[in-house]
C-alpha cells in the first residue's frame, strides 16, 4: 500500500478534473490526479484507428476499454475501470449486468454514456456550448417546479466567459442573447459563429415567422467549442461530422488540452489506471485520505494499491462514478455514505431524455446532409416559458448527420436497396437495385434526409425524493477490481413526459406542415414509455446529472454554492452532478464555469493572502505576484481608517473628499480609497472595497491609503490611524 | 485475356453503378481492388467467386451494358432459396459501398452475417457517401465552411448523372 | 472484350508534352538549377512517376543546398560538397520575419535580418527560433496534435524553423497576408480573391512557391561536425508565461553551432496544386522499426540501441530547453522503400564525385509526396482536394516524430495536414483556403492584440 501526497487531490482527469487541476497548478499548488483509465495518448491514431474499423460507431467505439462488442471481453465484471455504454443497450441487454456495467433496475433504462480515460468524456462530446438560461436557475420559485439552485445566472456570468476563453467558443453575441441571457458589455466569444449548413437553411426558411406555445420559432447557430478560426494551436474544423464519437483533427475542444497545460506548469501530476476506491473520513469529519487500486491490462489483475494524502480533496468523477465512490465508502459511522447526511448523494438521476424525429424533404427538395460538424443550429427559442409550470421544456438540436443516428444510415438504407428489404423505410416496394439506378436512388433517399432531437428537460415529481437515483448494486455485483457497480433506478415523470407530447407534436408539424417533408420517426428502443396512450421512444443525450446537487440547505443538498461538501469542509464535489435542475443546456459549458469557480475557491482556501494594510505607511508588498493569467481579486474584508479627521473613519471606498493634489497615491479618487499598483513602478488603480486586479502586468502587487504621500499638504501619512484587513484572493468579477 | 482482377473491378463497377476508372484508376496510391479481391476470394467458395467472374466476362464479352450485366448477374427468378452467387454479389456490393464485408453465408470460420470494416482504407474510400455528395464520417478533406455551399455534383463525385433536378432549399 | 482499365490520366498528358519538348535533364546532375516541375519517364505507373518525383526530390536538395554567393544566388564557381558553407536557401526570409509583431510589413527581399534584443550582443550567426514539438505546435504555433520536443543524445532539445523562397515571399507581401488586417483587405477587396501561391512550370521556366522546414541538432562536444551540414546559429527561445501558447520558458538566445538532420523542401508546381513535397534527413537519424532490435547498429542521432526508454514517447511535461532531458528514443515506424534506397545511394555517390567527404552525402530522401490526381490549371477542385495523395502517408523522423504511421489523419500525410491550414479570415471556403500552408496563421493584428492564440 503506497501512500501519495499532495497539496491537492482530484479524483478524475476529465473536464472538470483538468480545469481545476490547471487553475491550481498555475496557482503554484501542488496537485495530485487519480484517473482510472488510461494515459491521454501522444496521438488520436489508436482511438481514430479504433473508431475507423469499428461495424458499430457508437460515441464509446474509439475508447478504450473494449466493450460488449469485442469478442474476448466476457463482461463488465471483469474490467477494471468499465463504464456504461451504447453497446451495453442493445439487444435486449440493458437490463442483464451480465452484459451491462451499469446494473439497470429500471422501470426505464437510463441510456447515456460515459467516458472513463485521460480527458474524460469531452473525448466523445458534440461540442455543444449553450449556457443555461436564467430561468433554469429558479424554476422552483418561478414555476412551482423541480428545484432552484442556490446561485443565479448572474453568479456564473465572469465563469461563463473564462469557460468560453479556456475552451474556445464559437459564436457570436448577438445571436445568444435571448431568454435573458446576457453578456458583459463589448464581450465578443473567442471565436466568430460556425457558418450554417445547407440543413439548417431548409429549417431557417421554414419556421422563420412561425411559432408555437405562442412563442417563436428561431433557428439560432450552436455556440460551439469548435475551432471556427485558428485558435490556441489548434486547426480550424474541417467539417469531419463525426464530433461524437471523436474529432479527427481536434478542432474540437477536449479537455486533453487544459489537462496538458496543467501539465506545463510543472505543479501536477496525473496517476493513471488508478481507480479510487474509498473516501476515508477522520475524527474531526474531514476527509482523511482516498485508497486507490491499480492496474496494467484493462482486464488484468491488480498491480497496486495506496492511498492519496492531500489538504483538500475534490472528486471530479462524473455523475454516475461520484456517487458511486461516496456510497462505496460508507461505514459505521457514516452509514449513509460519505458525505451524505442529507441521503442526497446519487439520488435525481438525471437525462436529458431526447425525443428524436426525422424525415425526409419532399422529391426534388435536396438538403445535402452528412456535411459539416454534427450540428450547427438549433432551436432555442422555445427552452423556457410559462409552461414550465406545465411540461418539460425542450431545446431542438438540428442534426446534419442526415438519419445516422436514428437508422443506422447509410448502412440500413444500401442494405435495404441491394437486399430488397424496407428496414430505414425509403424502400416500401422491396425495390432490389443495382448499377446507376442504385446510385441515383441512393442519392435521392440519402441527400434528403434529415433529423432533430429535442432535448427534454427531466423535472422529477418529488425532487426530494427521486424516483431516478444510482446507488451501489443492491446484488453486490462488483467490477474486475472487486468494487461494488453502479445500480440505476430511472424513470420519467408525467411532467417529463407532457415535455415529450408536446416535442411530437410540433415535430410533426415541422416535419410535415412547415418543411413539406414526410415524417418516419418511430419507436426505436429500448428507452420507450407511453403517455397519455401513446408510445415514445426516448434517446439518451449523453448528459448524467444531478446526483450530487448543490443547495442552500444542508437537509436537503449534498454541496454548498461552493460546491463544498456540507458533511466534510476539505471535500469537494464538481461536475454536473451538482446541478439540481437539468435546464436544457448540453451541461459541458456550465460544468466548465463551475470548475472555475470550485478552483478559485480550493485556490483561496489554500493560498488566498489576507494581511493589514497601515493607513499610516506608503506602499505596502502583498507578496502575491500578479501575472496575465491567473485572475485575482483584491477584497476587503474588515476594519476602517482615517486619512484625514475631515474625512472621518472609512473603509477601502473612502470618504466624499476626491482631492486632485499630484502627491496623493491616486488624484482624483476618493481619499482614504484602498489603492493598488503592481511592482515599484507600477501605474496605481483604484480597489476600493473590491476590485479585479490587472491582468497585463507582472509583478507584486502593492496596497496603498489614497493620501498625501510626500507631506507637501500637511501631516500626510503621519497623522493617518487605523488599518484595513484586505484579502487578495483568486477571482473574477 | 483478362485477369481475375479486372474481371472483378469490373464485376464491381457493374454491379455498384461506378466506373471502373474510378474504382481502379490507373494510377493508385491506395489500391484497394487487390486487397478487396484477395478478402473476397478468403471468405467465398472458388466455385461461387469464378462463376460470378466467368459470367461477368461472358456478358462483358458480348457488350451487354454494365447496368443489364449486373440485372442479370443479381437476379434469381424468384426461387425461395438465393443462390450464393447472388448472395456473394451484394456483400461485394456492400463492400465498395461501405467498406464493410458482410458475410453472406456459412463457410467456416466465417458465418453468415458477421461483419468486420476491412480497413480503414476501406472505410474512408467507400462510395455510399460520395453518392450522398458527401464524405465519410470522420474522413473529411474539405475546408471550413464547405457545408454552408452546395457540394459538387453527383456526376463529378461519381460519374452518374442525377436525375432531373436538384436544387439545394434556398 | 477486356474491360478498359487503363485511362490516361494527367500524367499521361505530361508524358505527351514532355515527348515533344527537349529532354530537360533526365539523368541526375550536380545541378544549381530547381527543377521547375516533374520530369515524367514513360512508361507511366504509380512506380514510375514515384521514381520522377523522388529525382525532382534529389535535384531540389542539390539546387537549394547549392552554395550561395552573398547575394543568395548559387555561386556557380564551385560544386556543391566541396567545402561546407551557407546555402541557397538559407538566405530565403525566415517566417519570423514576414510575420512580424503587430503585424508590421516586412523589410524587403534583400534586407538582413532583425535580430531580437536578447540576441543582440551575440556573434553573428543565423537566428534559429522555433524549438521542435513544442505543445500546441508543429512549428512554433501550429500543430495538428500536441506532440512533443525532440531530445537528442546529448539531452539537448532540437530547433526548427521555415523560410520561403522570394517567389513566395511575394505572394505573401503583395497580397499584404502578413497581417490579419491585411488578409481581411486582400479576401474584400474582391470576391474572387483566394490565396494561390506560384505554380512552378516547365513551360514558362519558371520556379514556384518554395517553402522549406529545416531541423536542426545543437553539435555537441562529441558530435562530429564533419558528418553534417552545419552553420553557427543563434538559437533563440521566446519567453511564454501562458501554458496555452508553449512550454512556460524564459527568453534566452545562444549562439552555438548546430547541424543539419532533417529537411523539408516544397514546392508548388502545375502538375501538383497540392504542392510537392520533399523530405530528407540525416543518415545517422534513426533505425527503422523492421529492423530487428539486435541489428539496430548505429550509433544513432536519436536512438540508443542500449536504452529501455519506451519507444517514439515525448518526454513528459512540462517542456523546457533549458533543462536537460532524457534523449529520445525513435524508429522509423514507415521504412523506406528499396526503390528509395536504391535512388539515394546512386545520388550520394554522385555528390561524393566532388568530394569524398561531401556532407551532403550524409542525407538521404525518405520520399516525396506527390497529388497523383491533381486539378486542370493548378486549381484546387472542390471533388477532390487534395488530388490523391502519393504515397498515403509521410514522415520526417525529426518533424513528425510522434505522429508517424498509418491511419489516416492521425498519422503524418503532408497534404492531408496542410489541407487543414487557415488563414485568419474564415467566412467562407474561398477565404478560409491558405493553399496548404499554416504560415498564414502567424499573421498578427496590428492592433497589437495578437492572434488567437
Amino acid at each position: 500500500m503506497s501512500t501519495e501526497q499532495a497539496e491537492v487531490v482530484i479524483v478524475g482527469a476529465g473536464l472538470a478534473g483538468s480545469i481545476i487541476a490547471y487553475q491550481l497548478g498555475m496557482a503554484g499548488i501542488d496537485v495530485l490526479v487519480l484517473e482510472s483509465g488510461p494515459e491521454i495518448p501522444v496521438n488520436r491514431a489508436q482511438y481514430l484507428e479504433r473508431f475507423y474499423t469499428a461495424t458499430l460507431k457508437t460515441p464509446e467505439s474509439p475508447y478504450p476499454p473494449s466493450t460488449t462488442l469485442d469478442p474476448h471481453l466476457t463482461g463488465p465484471a471483469k474490467l477494471n475501470a468499465p463504464r456504461a455504454t451504447i453497446a451495453d443497450l442493445l439487444n435486449d441487454n440493458w437490463n442483464k449486468p451480465a452484459v451491462s456495467y451499469l446494473v439497470q433496475k429500471g422501470p426505464l433504462p437510463f441510456t447515456s454514456t460515459y467516458e472513463r480515460v485521460g480527458g474524460g468524456t469531452t473525448w466523445h462530446w458534440v461540442g455543444t456550448c449553450l449556457r443555461m438560461v436564467p430561468n433554469d436557475f429558479r424554476l422552483r420559485s418561478k414555476y412551482g417546479v423541480g428545484v432552484d439552485w442556490p446561485i443565479g445566472y448572474d453568479d456564473l456570468q465572469s465563469a461563463y466567459c473564462r469557460a468560453e476563453a479556456e475552451i474556445g467558443v464559437s459564436a457570436n453575441v448577438a445571436d445568444q442573447a435571448y431568454l435573458g441571457m446576457t453578456f458583459p458589455e463589448g464581450y465578443a466569444f473567442p471565436m466568430h459563429s460556425i457558418p450554417l449548413s445547407l440543413v439548417d437553411g431548409s429549417f431557417v426558411a421554414a419556421v422563420t415567422g412561425q411559432t408555437f406555445d405562442n412563442l417563436p420559432l428561431v433557428v439560432s447557430p450552436t455556440p460551439a467549442g469548435r475551432n471556427s478560426q485558428p485558435y490556441a494551436g489548434r486547426r480550424v474544423c474541417a467539417g469531419n461530422t463525426n464530433c461524437t464519437p471523436i474529432c479527427p483533427i481536434q478542432a474540437k475542444y477536449d479537455a486533453t488540452v487544459t489537462m496538458n497545460k496543467a501539465l506545463a506548469t510543472g505543479k501536477v501530476r496525473v496517476l493513471y489506471r488508478t481507480v479510487a476506491s474509498k473516501v476515508t473520513v477522520g475524527d474531526d469529519h474531514n476527509v482523511s485520505g482516498i485508497e486507490f487500486m491499480q492496474y496494467q491490462l484493462e482486464d488484468g489483475p491488480k498491480t497496486g494499491t495506496g492511498v492519496a494524502v492531500a489538504k483538500r480533496y475534490v472528486i471530479a468523477a462524473h455523475a454516475i462514478e461520484t456517487p458511486k465512490l461516496l456510497l462505496n465508502s460508507k461505514t459505521d459511522v457514516w452509514s449513509k455514505g460519505v458525505a451524505n447526511s442529507s441521503g442526497q448523494v446519487g439520488r435525481s438521476l438525471a437525462d436529458h431524455p431526447i425525443y428524436l424525429a426525422w424525415g425526409l424533404m419532399p422529391e426534388g427538395k435536396a438538403i445535402f446532409p452528412y456535411r459539416g460538424p454534427l450540428s450547427t443550429a438549433g432551436i432555442e427559442s422555445l427552452r423556457d416559458g410559462a409552461f414550465r409550470s406545465d411540461r418539460a421544456a425542450w431545446r431542438i438540436e438540428i442534426g446534419n448527420e442526415g438519419w445516422n443516428w436514428p437508422a443506422g444510415d447509410p448502412y440500413t438504407t444500401v442494405a435495404d436497396f441491394i437486399d430488397g428489404t424496407n428496414v430505414g423505410k425509403t424502400n416500401p416496394s422491396n425495390k432490389l437495385l443495382s448499377g446507376t439506378a442504385l446510385v441515383r436512388k441512393l442519392n435521392d433517399v440519402f441527400t434528403r434526409q434529415f433529423r432533430v432531437g429535442f432535448l427534454v428537460e427531466q423535472v422529477e415529481k418529488d425532487p426530494d425524493h427521486s424516483d431516478s437515483y444510482i446507488q451501489p448494486s443492491t446484488d453486490n455485483l462488483t467490477d474486475g477490481l472487486g468494487i461494488v457497480r453502479p445500480e440505476i433506478h430511472y424513470d420519467l415523470s408525467d411532467y417529463t413526459r407532457k415535455g415529450f407530447q408536446q416535442a411530437k407534436i410540433l415535430a410533426t408539424h415541422i416535419i410535415e406542415d412547415l418543411l413539406g417533408g414526410t415524417e418516419l420517426t418511430d419507436i426505436i428502443g429500448p428507452g420507450c414509455f407511453t403517455y397519455d396512450g401513446v408510445p415514445y421512444s426516448f434517446q439518451g443525450a449523453g448528459h448524467l446529472m444531478g446526483t450530487y446537487r448543490m443547495g442552500d440547505d444542508h437537509t436537503k443538498s449534498v454541496v454548498d454554492k461552493d460546491q463544498r461538501s456540507w458533511d466534510h469542509k476539505n471535500l469537494f464535489l464538481v461536475g454536473d452532478g451538482v446541478f439540481p435542475s437539468t435546464g436544457t443546456s448540453n451541461p459541458s459549458l456550465t460544468i466548465a464555469a463551475l470548475s472555475f469557480q470550485a478552483g478559485d475557491t480550493l485556490a483561496n482556501d489554500l493560498r488566498a493572502v489576507t494581511m493589514q494594510v497601515q493607513s499610516n505607511k506608503a506602499w505596502q508588498g502583498t507578496g502575491v505576484q500578479l501575472n496575465a493569467l491567473v485572475p485575482r481579486l483584491a477584497r476587503y474584508v474588515s476594519g476602517q481608517w482615517r486619512a484625514s479627521l475631515e474625512g472621518g473613519w472609512v473603509d477601502g471606498n473612502g470618504g466624499s473628499r476626491h482631492i486632485t493634489y499630484s502627491s496623493y497615491t491616486l488624484p482624483g479618487a476618493a481619499e482614504g480609497a484602498l489603492i493598488g499598483r503592481v511592482g515599484d513602478s507600477g501605474t496605481p488603480f483604484l480597489i476600493g472595497d473590491l476590485a479585479q486586479l490587472p491582468v497585463d502586468q507582472h509583478g507584486e502587487l502593492q496596497l496603498c491609503i489614497n493620501d498625501d504621500l510626500t507631506g507637501q499638504h500637511g501631516a500626510g501619512l503621519t497623522d493617518n490611524v487605523g488599518a484595513l484587513t484586505i484579502r487578495v484572493e483568486f477571482g473574477a468579477l | 485475356m483478362s485477369t481475375n482482377l479486372d474481371n472483378f473491378v469490373g464485376l464491381s463497377s457493374a454491379l455498384i453503378g461506378i466506373s471502373a476508372e474510378l474504382l481502379a484508376p490507373q494510377i493508385d496510391p491506395v489500391g484497394l481492388p487487390p486487397i478487396f479481391l484477395d478478402y473476397v476470394t478468403a471468405r467465398i467458395p472458388p466455385d461461387v467467386l469464378n462463376a460470378l467472374l466467368t459470367q461477368y466476362a461472358t456478358l462483358a464479352a458480348d457488350h451487354v451494358p454494365p447496368d443489364q450485366i449486373a440485372e442479370q448477374i443479381l437476379k434469381f427468378n424468384m426461387q425461395p432459396t438465393i443462390p450464393d452467387t447472388v448472395l456473394a454479389a451484394r456483400s461485394i456490393m456492400k463492400l465498395w459501398l461501405l467498406g464493410v464485408w458482410y458475410q453472406p453465408f456459412d463457410r467456416l470460420p466465417f458465418k453468415k452475417d458477421d461483419s468486420a470494416v476491412v480497413s480503414d482504407q476501406a472505410y474512408i474510400h467507400s462510395w455510399a457517401w460520395k453518392i450522398a455528395q458527401a464524405h465519410p464520417m470522420g474522413y473529411s478533406e474539405s475546408f471550413f465552411g464547405y457545408w454552408n455551399s452546395t457540394p459538387p455534383s453527383l456526376e463529378d463525385l461519381t460519374g452518374v448523372p442525377a436525375n432531373g433536378q436538384q436544387g439545394a432549399l434556398s | 472484350m477486356r474491360m478498359e482499365v487503363n485511362r490516361p490520366g494527367p500524367f499521361g498528358c505530361a508524358l505527351l508534352s514532355v515527348l515533344l519538348s527537349p529532354a530537360v535533364g533526365a539523368t541526375p546532375s550536380l545541378s544549381p538549377q530547381i527543377p521547375f516541375d516533374v520530369t515524367v519517364t514513360s512508361p507511366v505507373s504509380l512506380v514510375s512517376l514515384q521514381a520522377n518525383f523522388d529525382d525532382l526530390s534529389w535535384q531540389t536538395f542539390i539546387a537549394l543546398n547549392w552554395p550561395a554567393l552573398d547575394n543568395g544566388s548559387p555561386n556557380t564557381g564551385v560544386t556543391i560538397g566541396q567545402q561546407d558553407g551557407a546555402t541557397v536557401w538559407e538566405s530565403w526570409k525566415e517566417s519570423y520575419q514576414i510575420f512580424r509583431a503587430k503585424g508590421q510589413a516586412p523589410l524587403p527581399w534583400n534586407a538582413p535580418a532583425t535580430l531580437p534584443e536578447a540576441c543582440k550582443s551575440l556573434k553573428p550567426g543565423r537566428l534559429l527560433q522555433q524549438m521542435g514539438k513544442v505543445p500546441d505546435v508543429l512549428d512554433e504555433f501550429i500543430q495538428p496534435f500536441e506532440s512533443g520536443p525532440l531530445v537528442d543524445q546529448n539531452g539537448v532539445y532540437t530547433r526548427n524553423e521555415i523560410v520561403v523562397n522570394q517567389s513566395m515571399f511575394d505572394g505573401i507581401v503583395d497580397n499584404g497576408l502578413y497581417s490579419i488586417e491585411g488578409q481581411q483587405k486582400f479576401f474584400a477587396a474582391n470576391p474572387n480573391n483566394t490565396v494561390a501561391f506560384s505554380c512552378g512550370s516547365t513551360q514558362s521556366q519558371q520556379v514556384g512557391a518554395v517553402m522549406v522546414k529545416a531541423s536542426w541538432k545543437v553539435l555537441g562536444p562529441n558530435d562530429n561536425r564533419q558528418a553534417f551540414h552545419t552553420v553557427d546559429a543563434l538559437v533563440y527561445t521566446p519567453g511564454n508565461s501562458d501554458p496555452g501558447k508553449g512550454p512556460i520558458v524564459e527568453e534566452s538566445c545562444v549562439s552555438e553551432p548546430v547541424g543539419l538532420v532533417g529537411l523539408h523542401m516544397v514546392h508548388k508546381t502545375a502538375n501538383a496544386a497540392q504542392w510537392v513535397w520533399s523530405t530528407f534527413e540525416h543518415v545517422n537519424n534513426v533505425p527503422e522499426q523492421t529492423t530487428p532490435v539486435a541489428q539496430r547498429a548505429g550509433p544513432y542521432l536519436f536512438y540508443n540501441a542500449n536504452s529501455q526508454n519506451p519507444i517514439n514517447q515525448p518526454p513528459p511535461r512540462p517542456w523546457n530547453p533549458a533543462v536537460k532531458a532524457t534523449p529520445s528514443q525513435i524508429v522509423r515506424e514507415v521504412p523506406l522503400t528499396e526503390a528509395t534506397k536504391t535512388l539515394n545511394a546512386s545520388y550520394q555517390a554522385l555528390l561524393r564525385t566532388a568530394n569524398p567527404k561531401s556532407v551532403w552525402a550524409n542525407y538521404q530522401l525518405i520520399s516525396t509526396q506527390w497529388p497523383s490526381d491533381p486539378p486542370k490549371n493548378c486549381q484546387v477542385s472542390a471533388a477532390n482536394p487534395l488530388g490523391s495523395p502519393a504515397p498515403s502517408f509521410l514522415a520526417n523522423a525529426t518533424l513528425e516524430t510522434y505522429i508517424q504511421g498509418t491511419v489516416p489523419q492521425a498519422s503524418s500525410s503532408c497534404m492531408a495536414c496542410h489541407g487543414n491550414a487557415a488563414t485568419h479570415v474564415t467566412e467562407s471556403p474561398r477565404t478560409s483556403f491558405a493553399d496548404f500552408t499554416y504560415l498564414l496563421e502567424r499573421a498578427q493584428s496590428t492592433s497589437g492584440q495578437g492572434a488567437k492564440q
